[in-house]
């Protein structure tokens, strides 16, 4: 174990000196078997002193690097001169011990060593590939900015700035994960946000503990206040027009380096119901969709287990017509109605989960396939009824009209204990499972507010802010043209002793 | 953070609780495949055995085919059974029936006039008493046999249930016959004082058919559970503009012969504007004042010429006076002929006289025979029709 052991000897020797061989040596030691890392000495001539730079080659950019050393008058440096100088090729960082200077250079930066100098100076110069500003594919729009956030938090936080011009736009700057040193930023607008949330959000973001943080799912996981529920209590999108609506809102928001995942802190259980476009067209039109996504919503969770629990308990409460169209159907069909549904639902379910992790050229085969499999192929065999298909059809469509992934797969998962309870108690059933499901949503809180405001608790006016959209002229504004919802936040504070 | 929810403990083991009812609910599933659509049911009796027959006709819907152009048809089953009471009878059909019977769907039960006259109340307290049975079917009255009506061939392509139906929904426009639901004959026959009318079923053959058709025909009469008499055409669109509680439903058409007028044969369609009927007493004696305004509209004129605007307050008189002598025909019938009170009039005064009532309603029929009712008539011609 050569490598662990140079390391600790370099860390032994955390503090910089004045002889840059021996800074040279420890870094060295520190990223031995590091084919990447680079070190080259330049000597001053006149004062005989050296002058050394360190980097990894493949997260700077060595063109940009060699063209700024060129211009550098590398006569004119001495000890007292070299900020000066240096600060001509960008902002100077100044570090006093070798293990700031070794994340820096995972942060893309190099690190100029001066002969009789105790302090090392950084300059970021990155020089990787990274993803450009695409529109978003996970939340499309017709009307409204195109762009979406990248895996790069400076590029991120850039589209917010540009957005919200004030000062009162604050930033939080956390490293989390002790291999991935990965960065994130809370951002918020200082004089709307919520203070409990935010000393709520810095005690429990404090408490992460983290290898690798990759995903900022990882960070909702270890922030959330629900563990055990199916239920998302923290929004996420790539949209940085949502992302500013949020802040406007008083919310905090929060980017993970390297995924364009952004949290929203606090989430009301509408922001799942909500798409950025609402508030893009006619507000008719966007009240219609929103009525829509909660019938989607209702359809997506119910769906086969009100076809199952109406055709084999309830047949009463079918029209004659409709009755005889079903019970046609089913002739000669041999599964139970349950199990019909079990087949088309777990058939669905797999298309649907081939046909996100196929690569896209095969992805039309998946497609076809489907079509064949679940809409022609099954009724002809025989094995299922059609009005089945239509109700799976029926369902996985609604699945797809609710705007937030995280909570349409909540609802996908539900679907199938509840889908269980109806083949065994029927409406009955599925009442008391519905009844179950609200009151386990309503106990549900994200940073305090109860997932369901306004809706539970019942704060009529926040209707109109949160589920309807109404014309500026009537919503009840405040003076910045700003509206924040209206939480609960009263309990906060014996919430969180409660949770310590 | 609290890594286990209480409350999720709470609700895990109400759910495994719920999974419990797994097994002993599950024999209540009625697969679709199953069941047998029970769409019409026949009631009879026969005077010479005394014993109940139960007639249903069902529809057990199978696909045939499976490819995409493939058609579904509605197997159609009549079976009947006989036994010593309705119950038993439908009991008796189980023998035949291949599949669960599901009475949910029915919609039309029809009753022999022998078995109207002598069983109703064991018939009603069976509608009543069924769990399956709904409350919004209809109840028709057939002067045959009710498994022969339910035999008998539909005109149309369609169903003979939904054909029954249809006539019956058609009655609103004509007044001329009707079906009252279950629970109105269950809460109807509850009073012993009024009379109640339902649709009459009737097969004849029409002219250009050889085989015979089912068609509504006026009305029965019952009372006290058994039946009456039978009511014409006529008479049943009278005692519906009297009775009906939806009022701006019912509409009817008048054919006055007017000899003394130049207007000869007019054909009027009648619908109400405002009902009032109002009771008071002179003496012991109770009496009716009967108050109708309606709107008219001409459907038909010998002479053209005559309907201009002149002679409109003519035509109204003429129209009028006809009504008015259809309703004293109507009411003199009920009180002098048939002697039950099916106008409901009994009824009206124990709603606004119940003192007086409780007095007077030992002797209703013969109080009801004395009775005097005054019928005034008011009407508005809408509109001549398009001929001018």
């Amino acid at each position: 174990m050569p490598n662990q052991s140079n390391a600790h000897a370099a860390q032994e020797q955390a503090n910089i000196s004045k002889q840059v061989d021996v800074n040279l040596s420890t870094l060295s030691a520190f990223f031995t078997d590091n084919s990447n890392y680079r070190h080259r000495i330049l000597q001053i001539s006149d004062t005989e002193s050296a002058l050394a730079i360190c980097y990894l080659d493949i997260l700077i950019d060595e063109k940009h690097l060699n063209s700024q050393l060129l211009q550098l008058n590398l006569d004119a440096i001495n000890e007292d001169t070299v900020m000066e100088c240096l600060s001509t090729m960008g902002s100077v960082q100044t570090f006093t011990d070798h293990q700031a200077i070794a994340t820096f250079l995972f942060n893309a930066g190099f690190i100029c060593l001066v002969q009789g100098k105790e302090e090392a100076y950084g300059i970021p110069i990155p020089g990787y590939q990274t993803r450009s500003i695409e529109e978003s594919k996970t939340e499309p729009v017709v009307r409204g900015p195109r762009e979406s956030f990248n895996e790069q938090i400076q590029t991120n936080l850039a589209m917010i700035y540009r957005r919200l011009k004030t000062p009162y736009l604050k930033t939080k700057k956390y490293t989390i994960g002790s291999n991935s040193n990965t960065e994130v930023q809370a951002v918020y607008l200082q004089h709307l946000v919520d203070k409990m949330v935010l000393a709520e959000f810095e005690r429990r973001i404090g408490q992460v503990k983290l290898d690798t943080l990759i995903e900022s799912a990882q960070l909702e996981e270890q922030i959330q206040d629900h563990v055990f529920t199916p239920f998302p209590q923290i929004a996420m999108t790539e949209r940085p027009d949502r992302i500013v609506a949020a802040l406007n809102e008083g919310r905090i928001v929060v980017l993970v380096d390297g995924t364009p995942s952004v949290l929203i802190i606090p989430t009301l259980f509408t922001d799942f119901l909500q798409a950025s476009e609402d508030y893009y067209e006619r507000f008719y039109f966007a009240n219609v969709t929103r009525a829509l996504r909660i019938l989607a919503l209702v359809i997506s969770l119910l769906g086969p287990s009100l076809y199952v629990a109406l055709t084999t308990f309830h047949q009463e409460m079918l029209p004659t017509p409709l009755l005889l169209t079903f019970s046609a159907a089913k002739s000669g069909v041999p599964f139970p109605t349950f199990i019909e549904a079990l087949i088309m639902e777990i058939a669905f379910e797999l298309l649907r989960e081939a046909g996100i992790r196929l690569p896209r050229t095969v992805g039309q085969t998946i497609s076809i396939v489907g079509a064949l499999v679940i809409g022609e192929a099954a009724v002809q065999s025989g094995i299922v009824s059609r009005p089945m298909v239509i109700v799976v059809a029926t369902t996985g469509i609604a699945s797809f009209a609710i705007p937030a992934f995280n909570a349409a797969i909540a609802f996908r998962i539900m679907r199938f204990p509840i889908m269980f309870i109806a083949a065994a108690t029927g409406v009955f059933g599925i009442a008391i499972c519905s009844l179950l499901l609200i009151l386990h949503v309503s106990s549900l809180r994200s940073f305090g507010a109860p997932l369901l405001s306004p809706v539970a608790p019942m704060h009529w006016r926040s209707w109109l802010k949160n589920i309807f959209i109404v014309p500026y002229q009537v919503r009840e504004s405040r003076g910045s043209g700003a509206s924040l919802p209206e939480y609960q936040m009263n309990q906060l504070d014996e919430y969180s002793k409660s949770k310590e | 953070m609290m890594l286990w929810d209480r409350r999720f403990v709470a609700y895990a083991f109400i759910c495994l609780y719920l999974l419990l009812l797994l097994s002993s609910c599950s024999t209540d599933i009625r697969e679709l495949n199953q069941v047998s659509i029970v769409m019409a049911t026949g009631i009879d009796w026969d005077q010479d055995t005394n014993k109940h027959q139960i007639t249903v006709y069902t529809l057990q819907p199978t696909s045939k085919g499976t490819n995409a152009t493939q058609q579904d048809s509605l197997n159609e089953w009549l079976g009947s059974a006989t036994g010593n009471s309705i119950m038993e009878s439908a009991q008796h059909l189980r023998f035949r029936a291949s599949k669960k019977l599901f009475w949910f769907h029915n919609r039309i039960f029809i009753i022999s006039r022998d078995a109207a006259r002598h069983s109703m109340p064991e018939i009603i307290d069976f509608l009543q008493r069924n769990r399956e049975i709904r409350s919004t079917s209809l109840v028709l009255i057939s002067d045959v046999n009710a498994e022969q009506i339910l035999k008998t061939k539909p005109e149309t392509q369609d169903l003979v249930v939904n054909e029954l139906f249809g006539m019956i929904r058609n009655q609103d426009e004509t007044g001329n016959s009707l079906g009252i639901s279950v629970k109105d004959l269950i809460n109807k026959d509850a009073n012993p004082t009024q009379g109640y009318i339902t649709g009459r079923v009737v097969t004849r053959t029409p002219k250009e058919k050889s085989e015979p058709v089912l068609a509504l025909h006026g009305s029965a009469l019952l009372q006290k559970g058994t039946f009456v008499n039978w009511l014409s055409s006529d008479e049943t669109a009278i005692v519906r503009l009297l009775t009906d509680p939806d009022k701006d439903k019912v509409q009817t058409t008048f054919v006055v012969k007017d000899q003394e007028h130049d207007f000869d044969s007019i054909t009027a369609q009648v619908a109400i504007k405002s009902r009032k009927i109002r009771s008071y007493f002179v003496g012991d004696q109770p009496e009716m004042d009967i108050y109708f305004d309606f709107t008219c509209i001409i459907n038909e004129l010998k002479h053209n010429q005559t309907a201009n605007q002149m002679n409109i307050p003519a035509l109204e008189k003429v129209i009028k006076k006809s009504i008015q002598q259809n309703f004293q025909h109507v009411i003199t019938k009920a009180q002098r002929k048939v002697k039950v009170d099916y106008l409901e009039f009994g009824n009206h005064l124990y709603q606004h006289h119940p003192n007086k009532w409780k007095q007077i309603q030992p002797k209703w029929n013969t109080v009801f025979e004395k009775m005097p009712v005054h019928v005034t008539v008011n009407l508005t011609i809408w509109n001549t029709g398009n001929v001018q």
